[in-house]
């Protein structure tokens, strides 16, 4: 390994955290610095977590640090914007959070920026990454519940926040199928939230989500090529299950995953493969998924080829989302590809349709 | 005794009744109504077992002249509280209307209170779930072959009202009658290319409607039951392919079964199940029956000994407000919890609105049905 690679994370919140950690797990990559805008989280970065430099905007990182790799933590609104910056400045390699952006129009923008630059941008839906799901596909390929009819995905929280690291797993688990058509529906009756981390910051003053509004339930179907159906159940419809969580129904079997965090005694996976009489409990040991998919951007960047989660695989996950929205905006299945660019919930919002 | 029993629309839905009358030797088809004078001189003319003695042009001469202990009600939708209020008025011991109740759940009310004040016993017809398979499947159920119930996947329809209805009251009975809590879903309005049709279609060039009401293109709903198992349903354009026909997979903690189609590939089975111990798929024994007979014969059985008919009114209007929640989620773009306050329809609401692809000015016909796999039976 001749390259080392310098690594600078621009919005250092709660989930830059798992960022830092994981770079640091890496031998070839090396944090040099940071920007956030509240000099609070400065000093703890620099104090506590001891991040060498830390800049009050993402212009000054870049132009100091001259980094590698950025990663791209901020609220979803901002990220075209950041990843244009980055771009611009000449990084190699991007790793954006999820969502990508709030809208079509958004992503758009972050794929031509890194193609313009030659930026090899990847979007962080880990999850794909987890042994549980890595599992899943191994016995989904080895033909162990036959034909894959079914995929069914469970989170609290919101489309765009949580849904998309399960749709990315839909996909994943599909090998990447495209989707054909999406039909959906959503639920925006009041939450009830008060002000809190996890991007409820504001909830009380503007009502949105990581600067964004969001539902309180949705459900989606989605129509993959190849015949396989996914249905996407999101907070106040999912069935009560672990946030996170999959069931695969195969034409001879079943198999469900857990959560990110089992109970107590709780399997990783549960399963009623072909041939077998019974449950049984495949071994997926946890492994550290962020670590996994820098791993993999490390060899995009020395060998070439195409990243996992690839801008433009996470654009079809996005775009996904946005018909969930658009049929509820339409009352119709969407057939793809979408070509709203704007989100269509902030359009309901905004006509007063919800 | 016998009963004297009177057919209320004569048209294709009412070969099923005759049919299964002519099993039952305590029932006695005495007359008919139907607004066609071709229908009434075939009726009393073709002396099979598809013929009807005597036939009016009137429900209300029908019911004056032939004084019947039973209807069928087998007209449109939207005559149905009309016509049930005319055969309560008049005395009649039971109705069997047919499915849907009614358009929405007004018309549901009307049917009800008018059978409460006479004492009417009111059955709609969602024979469905007496049919082999389904009662070999709640067997199975009911011995615990599969756990308990986690989710039921019906598929195959062509419309929520027309066809959906008989999902729904499959998922209640496999269920044991389970109530819902709420429902979520959504349709799809793109306007359909086709021609005037028999199965409810006669009018749909002039008037874009089936069976005398709107109808959605397609549709997809998940439905939470107060019991903890859930349902979706999926219809017209977002039907699987390859499962038209009423198929249905019920996904258990322990296992899974399948109730095939009503007209199944060769060899394929009309009920398989992957139950707790077994390692392979297992086909069940079921007859391919219509479920009208023991239908007509329950009704009697309460007639005579009282008791509740398992597709009584009340249970029948649960049914449409699960159907109209469907549209109601879609309209309002939100999950609706139940009780369902929504009197009329709401899809007749967003027509209403200009709020449906439905009233676009239609394409021009093909030869081919637009819709897949819907097989031309609309039972």
């Amino acid at each position: 390994m001749s390259n080392r690679y310098r690594v600078g994370i621009i919005a250092c919140g709660n989930i830059a955290q798992l960022h830092l950690r994981s770079y640091r797990a890496i031998p070839a990559m090396d944090v040099v610095g940071g920007a956030d805008v509240s000099a609070e989280t400065r000093a703890r970065w620099e104090r506590e977590l001891e991040v060498p430099r830390m800049y009050a905007t993402a212009a000054e990182l870049l132009e100091r640090e001259r980094p590698d790799i950025v990663s791209v933590c901020t609220w979803p609104p901002l990220r075209p914007e950041m990843v244009e910056l980055a771009c611009a400045a000449g990084v190699k390699a991007i790793v954006a959070e999820k969502p990508m952006a709030v809208d079509l129009a958004g992503c758009d923008r972050m794929i031509a920026a890194a193609e313009r630059s030659g930026t090899v941008l990847i979007v962080h839906h880990q999850r794909r990454f987890r042994s549980r799901f890595v599992k899943t596909r191994e016995l989904i390929d080895a033909g162990a519940i036959g034909d894959v009819v079914q995929i069914s995905v469970y989170n609290g929280g919101d489309l765009l926040t949580s849904s998309s690291h399960m749709v990315d797993v839909m996909r994943y688990l599909l090998h990447d199928a495209p989707a054909e058509w999406v039909i959906g529906q959503i639920d925006r009756r009041d939450p009830g939230f008060s002000n809190r981390p996890v991007g409820l910051q504001q909830w009380e003053e503007t009502h949105t989500r990581y600067g964004h509004h969001v539902e309180t339930g949705a459900i989606g179907i989605v129509q993959f090529e190849g015949g396989a159906r996914g249905q996407i159940e999101c907070g106040i419809v999912s069935r009560p299950r672990p946030g996170y969580s999959a069931t695969v129904y195969g034409t001879d079997g079943v198999i469900e995953t857990s959560g990110d965090r089992p109970e107590p005694g709780e399997p990783w996976l549960r399963a009623r493969l072909k041939g077998d009489r019974d449950w049984t409990f495949p071994e997926a040991p946890p492994n550290e998924a962020t670590q996994a998919a820098f791993e993999a951007l490390l060899d995009v960047l020395q060998e070439g080829g195409t990243h996992p989660l690839d801008m433009r695989s996470a654009r079809q996950v996005h775009e996904i989302l946005m018909a969930v929205y658009e049929s509820s905006r339409r009352r119709a299945r969407i057939d793809l590809p979408l070509t709203a660019s704007a989100s269509p919930l902030e359009e309901m919002i905004a006509a007063g349709a919800i | 005794m016998t009963y004297r029993v009177g057919i209320i629309g004569c048209g294709g839905i009412s070969n099923s009744h005759l049919r299964g009358y002519r099993e039952i030797s305590a029932i006695e088809v005495v007359g008919g109504a139907d607004v066609s004078a071709e229908v009434r001189r075939d009726r009393e003319s073709r002396g099979d077992e598809l013929g009807i003695p005597r036939m009016y042009a009137t429900a209300a001469e029908l019911l004056e002249r032939e004084r019947p202990d039973i209807v069928s009600i087998c007209t449109w939708p939207g005559l149905r509280p009309e016509l049930t209020e005319l055969a309560c008025a008049a005395g009649v011991k039971a109705i069997l209307a047919e499915k849907p109740m009614a358009v929405d759940l007004a018309g549901c009310d009307r049917m009800l209170a008018a059978a409460e004040r006479s004492g009417t016993l009111l059955v709609v017809g969602h024979q469905r779930r007496y049919r082999d398979r389904y009662r070999k499947a709640r067997e199975l159920i009911d011995a615990g072959a599969i756990g308990e119930i986690v989710e039921i996947a019906g598929f195959g329809s062509a419309d929520l009202l027309s066809s959906a209805t008989h999902t729904v009251d499959l998922n209640r009975f496999l269920l044991k009658d389970d109530a819902a809590a709420w429902v979520i879903g959504q349709i799809d309005t793109r306007r359909q290319d086709r021609r005037n049709a028999r199965t409810g279609y006669q009018q749909w060039e002039e008037t874009g409607m089936r069976y005398g009401h709107h109808v959605e293109t397609g549709a997809f709903a998940l439905i939470q039951f107060r019991g903890g198992a859930r349902a979706t349903v999926e219809s017209g354009i977002l039907q699987r392919a390859g499962k038209g026909g009423w198929p249905m997979t019920v996904y258990g903690t322990e296992g899974m079964l399948e109730v095939g189609p009503d007209r199944p590939e060769a060899g394929a089975p009309l009920l398989r199940v992957l139950g707790r111990g077994q390692a392979t798929w297992e086909a069940r024994a079921a007859e391919s029956t219509s479920g009208f007979k023991e239908e007509a014969e329950a009704m009697l059985d309460v007639l005579e000994h009282g008791g509740e008919h398992p597709l009584n009114g009340r249970a029948a209007r649960e049914v449409h407000e699960i159907l109209i929640a469907i549209f109601e989620s879609a309209r309002r773009r939100a999950r609706i919890d139940l009780p369902l306050a929504e009197r009329g329809h709401p899809l007749e609401a967003l027509v209403a609105a200009g709020e449906t692809g439905l009233t676009a000015a239609a394409p021009p016909p093909s030869p081919a049905p637009a819709l897949a796999g819907e097989g031309g039976s609309h039972r």
